[in-house]
């Protein structure tokens, strides 16, 4: 094993100077121990910067961290378990166990976490829907069996309680295992997934991953590897279709970015990485349905500074097969989930996949929504009086669609006291046929908030019908 | 006189080997450079990264980079503390990473960034210290939120409930009340058993002597500490001050105790940090803010939990402020924060010169966690408020321009008008849960919609006078109950109608 000493320390970069012919090579783990300060850290070799020196990334802090010390190459890259034994777990970045249940039982059982992504001939192309039991998304942005979603959304407007939902409603149909990795997210939201897991029984077909926000950025950078290895063995050689829960992408970009200009390298767009594009594909090409297995992935994507034109959110765009956009306009509106149903789309909303039925009324849905949105500036000068009676007619209709696209979710129970509702792909096309075709014209539009079927709409407009009398 | 050989070796010996340990654990170092509150130090050869480093005169620095031949140092203190350091001087190592002094005897007192006191009453009496930086309670460390954290006003209480150990961002313009909320919060702790923590940061040091008086005068600094890095401090003071405030409050939660930690405000850390960056020539990203801004807080605001039972169950409750510009909530650094804590609450200012104060934005306020820690009767009374109450200014933008309104919208509007009015609140004024619960349920069982919006208020005061004279078991009654049962909500609708009656007579 070869000792190197560190030299040099900036933030979360160590440079460490090893004798000449046993310089490590990249993506190489290093790790320095010192009892004494309580210091066992990690290190991935990034770069080799001559004169036998190697700069590494930390995947820990480097708090208590000093010149001179010592650092041993561990020669090969950073493993991490896989198989069966990771089921029911909850691991970090390093696939050591954080759930307090004692390591895994086989821990030579591991795998790097740098590996290729499958090739043109193993991969396959998707060609069925999934149904979610969420109207505005199976109608409007199909998820694709196999296939990769993203939710988008700037703070706070409910990306990860769709994420949470759709875990909950897909998760059990779809069989298989499940894996969530979480990135740069909040340790709380870890506590709960893990206490809900737990309590509800499925955790032992569920993997946890975690390298949250408070972890310095080299956890956060390599934890989806990590995840995206543990997926990979189940798909590959077990055979068995994985369901890939991310939350979330952007932030493996940030912390890229973060270490980036440490290493050395210039910054490019709004002072991301330069090797933006070949970092997501990276960790994106990875999560795909092969000929062994599928592989079905929901990924929440942050978007900074409500910016969709953000260089990190539109690389993240080419990876994906549907995107649902989280508004915060019409969360202000009380409309949740907050998908603006004129931004999302799915590459299956064709009607080869969907059929006919389907994609008419989805068209016709967005054409409403669409008139409406051009009838609004007109609305805010002339007054909706100035409108003639067909335009009247798309915007009441049009704003029946936009509430009746809000739900309540199971996952929200606990704070809405509203109990959560699932609703059948029919079902969804059944009612917004029903309010484009104008059989629903006399209702009011209150009574489609917060409502699964439209059968519970109705129900509602004759109880608030009954009210004023 | 004559001189021994012997002896003089001897003594040459024992100076060298006296000289030779203090080499050792001094381990000193020589500044070359210096300006912009940085110095670039040769030597220090052991030092940590984090270590805290003095340069003479006292004045006390601390260890950002370690390069190969020299180290980086942020220098701190006010006004330009590095006026009187020269190249060449000696630097000595402290051996510490930057900790501050904590415990109970940090209550009522006002310090800086590095423990230090700078009120009259002499130093701090306490040996224990912890470190600024330390890792947040792990996933399985923790549990989720489950008491609340009252703050005594009632739009925040009803609608956005803050949960003990969330982490609710307060945001808004200049002068659009953020301070007086989280004024108001902290003195309604009092016997509540809730410690307090105001950091100021980047404040001018006026603002913070007022903070201090409002404390003392409502008895609230018993169980408060104030840190405070104003404009005159540093940078790299202005930077840390946030960290020295939580291991403050740490010291608490570790023990099992609740803690109440003010970060006003981070927009100004964040501007610190970013000179500090640019100054250690760090390249700049969106806005001009260094790479690792979003670790800066995340890494901060992650420190705050809710316990599991097992460690004490004890909470480490945060509330940064933001200020925006001209109300973009979109800017970089207030989304950074949403992307971080619990919820918002907004404040907006076209709603504060509207008089609706506190000038909470219901649309774009939310709390993702408080829910669960409210008790049953406030769910019960105001479960769906918001989300009425945001579909109410919807419907209010879309009617203004005269569209025909049915019957059953225009009762949606009445009730909105009437709920606005019975949620602002004067400052300093902070109720009970059980007075908030009434009050409410007058509102949304509809006793005020026939009232006159000018009334409203009226009707509020003597409500509440009505309720002690004539009812004060009511109130005791719901606080103790947790739960609007049918007895008690018979009960409370008997004593609003009985007071309604009166009222209108």
């Amino acid at each position: 094993m070869a000792i190197g000493k560190i030299i040099q320390v900036i933030g979360p970069t160590v440079d460490i100077r090893f004798f000449e012919h046993e310089v490590p090579q990249l993506m190489n783990a290093i790790k320095i121990e010192d009892k004494e300060k309580n210091i066992n850290l990690v290190l991935e070799v990034a770069q080799i910067i001559g004169n036998n020196t190697v700069r590494c990334i930390a995947l820990g802090s480097t708090d208590g961290l000093a010149r001179g010390m010592e650092a041993s190459d561990l020669n090969s890259s950073i493993t991490v378990p896989v198989g069966e034994q990771t089921l029911g777990r909850m691991f970090n970045v390093l696939g050591e166990t954080i759930d307090k249940k004692g390591p895994v039982p086989y821990p030579e059982k591991r795998k790097s976490i740098h590996q290729d992504s499958p090739s043109f001939k193993e991969q396959l192309p998707i060609s069925s829907v999934l149904e979610t039991g969420l109207k505005v998304i199976d109608l409007l942005a199909p998820f694709p069996r196999g296939g990769k979603i993203g939710l988008f959304g700037g703070a706070g407007v409910g990306k990860t309680v769709v994420v949470m939902e759709l875990m909950r409603n897909i998760s059990q149909e779809l069989g298989g295992v499940s894996l969530f990795a979480g990135i740069g997210e909040r340790s709380r939201e870890g506590n709960e997934l893990w206490r809900e897991l737990n309590a509800s029984g499925v955790a032992d077909k569920t993997v946890l991953v975690f390298g949250q926000m408070n972890e310095p950025p080299g956890a956060r950078l390599r934890v989806g590897l990590s995840a995206i290895t543990m997926a990979e063995y189940f798909r590959d050689e077990e055979r068995k279709d994985v369901l890939v829960f991310i939350d979330n992408v952007y932030r493996y970009v940030q912390a890229g970015s973060e270490v980036s200009t440490l290493l050395g390298r210039l910054p490019s767009a709004v002072g991301y990485q330069p090797n933006l594009g070949t970092e997501i594909a990276q960790l994106e090409e990875r999560i795909a349905s092969t000929r062994h297995g599928a592989t079905t992935s929901v990924q929440a994507v942050y978007v900074p500074a409500d910016d969709l034109t953000d260089p990190a959110i539109v690389s993240i765009f080419t990876h994906l097969d549907g995107k649902i956009v989280l508004s915060r306009q019409i969360a202000e509106l009380g409309i949740y989930p907050a998908v603006d149903p004129l931004d999302s789309a799915s590459r299956i909303l064709d009607p080869a996949i969907v059929g006919e039925a389907h994609y008419n009324i989805a068209i016709e849905v967005q054409k409403v929504l669409q008139r409406y949105k051009e009838l609004r500036d007109i609305i805010s000068i002339l007054g909706i009086d100035e409108l003639s009676d067909g335009d009247k007619l798309i915007v009441s209709r049009a704003r029946k669609i936009q509430r009746f696209f809000s739900q309540p979710f199971f996952v929200a129970e606990p704070y809405t006291g509203i109990k959560g509702k699932y609703v059948k792909l029919e079902d969804s096309i059944n009612g917004f046929k029903m309010i484009v075709e104008g059989k629903l014209d006399d209702l009011n539009e209150h009574a489609f908030w917060m409502v699964g079927t439209i059968e519970e709409a109705i129900e509602n407009d004759k109880q608030i019908k009954r009210g004023q009398q | 006189m004559d001189i021994r050989p012997e002896e003089v070796t001897s003594v040459i010996k024992q100076e060298l080997k006296k000289y030779k340990i203090q080499l050792d654990l001094e381990n000193v170092g020589s500044v070359i450079q210096v300006g912009d509150a940085i110095a670039r130090v040769y030597g220090l050869d052991d030092v940590m990264v984090g270590e805290i480093i003095e340069f003479p005169n006292q004045v006390m620095g601390m260890v950002l980079n370690l390069e190969e031949d020299s180290v980086g140092a942020v220098i701190f203190g006010p006004d330009n503390p590095d006026r009187d350091i020269k190249e060449g001087d000696i630097v000595k190592r402290t051996g510490k990473i930057a900790r501050v002094p904590v415990g109970e005897a940090l209550l009522g007192r006002i310090v800086n960034a590095l423990g230090k006191p700078i009120d009259d009453k002499g130093p701090v009496n306490t040996d224990r210290y912890r470190p600024l930086e330390a890792s947040a309670p792990k996933v399985v460390d923790r549990q989720p939120v489950r008491e609340p954290l009252e703050t005594g006003i009632k739009a925040i209480d009803t609608m956005i409930p803050i949960g003990r150990g969330q982490r609710e961002l307060i945001i808004g313009d200049r002068q659009t009340g953020k301070t007086a909320l989280v004024m108001d919060t902290i003195i309604n702790q009092k016997g509540k058993g809730v410690y307090c923590i105001y950091v100021a940061i980047g404040q001018k040091v006026a603002n913070i002597v007022g903070v201090a008086e409002t404390l003392k005068k409502h008895g609230a600094m018993e169980y408060s500490t104030i840190i405070s890095a104003s404009s005159r401090s540093s940078a790299s003071q202005q930077y840390l001050a946030p960290y020295a405030g939580c291991a403050i409050g740490e010291e608490f939660l570790y023990s099992g105790k609740h803690v109440l930690i003010i970060y006003d405000d981070l927009s100004k850390h964040a501007q610190a940090y970013r000179q500090l960056s640019l100054l250690l020539r760090r390249p700049p990203g969106r806005e001009a803010y260094p790479g690792d801004i979003f670790y800066l807080h995340s890494r901060l605001l992650e420190r705050s939990a809710k316990l599991d039972d097992k460690l004490g169950g004890g909470s480490l409750t945060a509330i940064p402020i933001i200020e925006t510009q001209a109300g973009d909530i979109t800017s970089y650094i207030p989304t950074n924060l949403i992307s971080i804590t619990d919820g918002q609450i907004y404040l907006e200012g076209s709603l504060f010169y509207a008089d609706v104060r506190p000038a909470i934005s219901v649309g774009l306020s939310v709390s993702r966690v408080g829910g669960k820690a409210q008790s049953k009767a406030m769910r019960q009374v105001a479960g769906k408020l918001r989300l009425d109450l945001a579909q109410y200014r919807e419907l209010q933008t879309f009617t203004q321009f005269g569209a025909e309104v049915d019957k059953a919208t225009q009762a949606q509007l009445t009730r909105g008008a009437r709920m606005v009015e019975v949620l602002k609140q004067e400052q300093y004024s902070p109720l009970s849960l059980a007075k908030q619960i009434m009050i409410i349920y007058a509102g949304i069982k509809g006793y005020l919609d026939d009232l006159e919006l000018s009334r409203v208020k009226r009707f509020e005061i003597e409500f509440y006078k009505y309720l002690n004279q004539f009812q004060p078991d009511l109130e005791k009654e719901i606080l103790a109950k947790q739960d609007l049962d049918e007895v008690l909500e018979q009960k409370l609708e008997q004593a609003v109608k009985a007071f309604k009656n009166g009222f209108i007579a």
